[in-house]
């Protein structure tokens, strides 16, 4: 139904109490002036405030639509994300697992039999080609741990810090978080962005990529000490995929100059699972044994 | 004759596992103890006692770092990495090394951070020389 649509049965209430309101005045003030007067400046301010309720209306049910029509993009934006996330999951998963496989004994048959050239060729196609086309669409050390994959995101490109519970030496007290998979790319996937960004411009000498759990949320950011932003920042492709990403962590996100440079800061939300329920029962009885 | 070094290998790629389990034999060095294909039927092996993991555990663990079956989901899926480095945490002396499809530049810098001996690490590719799978077998042993 369209905003005017909607608005009709107000109008049309409107419209018969003046209708009313005239059949009053012709009825009371066919013989006083005065109340003719009276009734006709009552229905003028009658009229202007209607007309102005009916604007309100019609007003308040168009950003009500705009407002669910954001909200369904914003929605499907985010079954997209994690549709895509999970097919190159998946894919990745394959070309490591079970391509690769195929291809290392391949290439061990090819060299058994004599075909050393071909199995060196298969060497460097797994080496140099599968390889790199599965981690672009999905870094595996994802799968082991999010620091694991930042630090290598990072190397030689950034200072990375992260806080304790995020450390793998939390793991010698089980303080450590466990961020979920989803959650583990988007923060991924945000920060390549932002170093991206950072180290686009020519100026950019230090980057300090910096992210912090705390009680299910999981705070970024990327301080860069390049060149300012001269204005508001423009929407491009980089900025989208990272407004999908928070959105599907039903973060925030946000772009500022700081002191000397350029900080990106985003807050994703995760429910946060306990390590003990990801450490396998025969290693949580261990430990119980040692405190014993 | 010196004794062997003991190994157990943890792949789920039954053709790799295969092939390292001969490489390790037939170098006449190592024994074979044990070769699983899951993760979890690796780790449900150790005893929850220190002295007997101990005793269970042999002097290499040669691990796939994704060694698992388990269906890929949102869940966080528990790693060779993880279970290696508990089990260190927890005083038990062990060499590992990794192999793994993935190619991490950080890996062993990190694990030798928290623990500074017993790691090696190789990315699985066909150029892998069975030299260069005992040579990081040696440097992964505690000696």
């Amino acid at each position: 139904m369209t905003p005017r649509l909607r608005v009709l049965p107000v109008v049309l209430i409107q419209f018969s109490i003046i209708l009313c309101l005239i059949l009053l005045a012709m009825e009371l003030g066919q013989d006083d002036s005065k109340v003719r007067v009276i009734l006709s400046v009552f229905l003028s301010v009658f009229l202007i405030v209607s007309y102005a309720i009916a604007r309100r209306a019609q007003s308040s049910v168009v950003i009500q639509d705009k407002e669910r029509t954001l909200q369904m993009h914003n929605e499907a934006m985010s079954l997209v994300a994690e549709a895509e996330i999970a097919h190159r999951r998946e894919v990745a998963a394959w070309i490591h697992g079970t391509l690769q496989s195929s291809l290392l004994t391949l290439s061990h048959s090819l060299s058994t039999s004599g075909n050393e050239e071909g199995s060196l060729q298969i060497a460097k196609m797994c080496d140099e080609i599968v390889r790199k086309k599965a981690h672009d669409l999905y870094p595996p050390q994802l799968e082991v741990s999010l620091l694991l994959a930042l630090q290598d995101l990072c190397l030689n490109r950034a200072e990375l810090t992260v806080s304790p519970n995020l450390e793998l030496s939390a793991l010698k007290d089980f303080s450590s978080v466990v961020i979920p998979v989803d959650v583990r790319v988007a923060a991924y996937r945000i920060v390549e962005e932002g170093l991206n960004n950072a180290l686009k411009k020519v100026t950019t000498t230090n980057v300090h990529v910096y992210l912090k759990a705390e009680g299910g949320s999981l705070q970024i950011s990327i301080l860069d000490n390049g060149e300012m932003m001269s204005d508001e920042p423009k929407s491009s492709l980089g900025f989208s995929l990272i407004e999908a990403y928070v959105s599907r962590c039903r973060g925030s996100w946000s772009i500022s100059n700081a002191d000397s440079g350029v900080l990106l800061t985003a807050n994703l939300l995760f429910h946060q699972g306990s390590l003990s329920t990801m450490v396998p029962k025969s290693v949580q009885d261990l430990l119980r044994g040692k405190e014993k | 004759m010196s004794e062997k070094f003991s190994a157990v290998i943890v792949d789920d790629d039954r053709a790799f596992a295969e092939l390292l389990q001969g490489v390790f034999e037939d170098s006449g060095m190592w024994n074979v103890t044990g070769v699983f294909h899951d993760l979890h039927d690796f780790y449900s092996t150790v005893p929850p006692d220190q002295v007997l993991a101990q005793q269970m555990l042999p002097d290499l663990l040669v691990l796939d770092v994704l060694a698992s079956r388990t269906v890929l989901t949102d869940i966080v899926p528990t790693t060779g990495l993880q279970i290696a480095l508990i089990l260190r945490n927890f005083d038990l002396a062990f060499g590992t090394l990794f192999i793994s499809s993935m190619s991490s530049e950080s890996l062993l810098p990190m694990l030798k951070a928290q623990h500074p001996q017993g790691w090696a690490y190789l990315v699985k590719s066909p150029s892998l020389t069975t030299k260069e799978i005992l040579s990081a077998a040696q440097q992964a042993l505690l000696l």
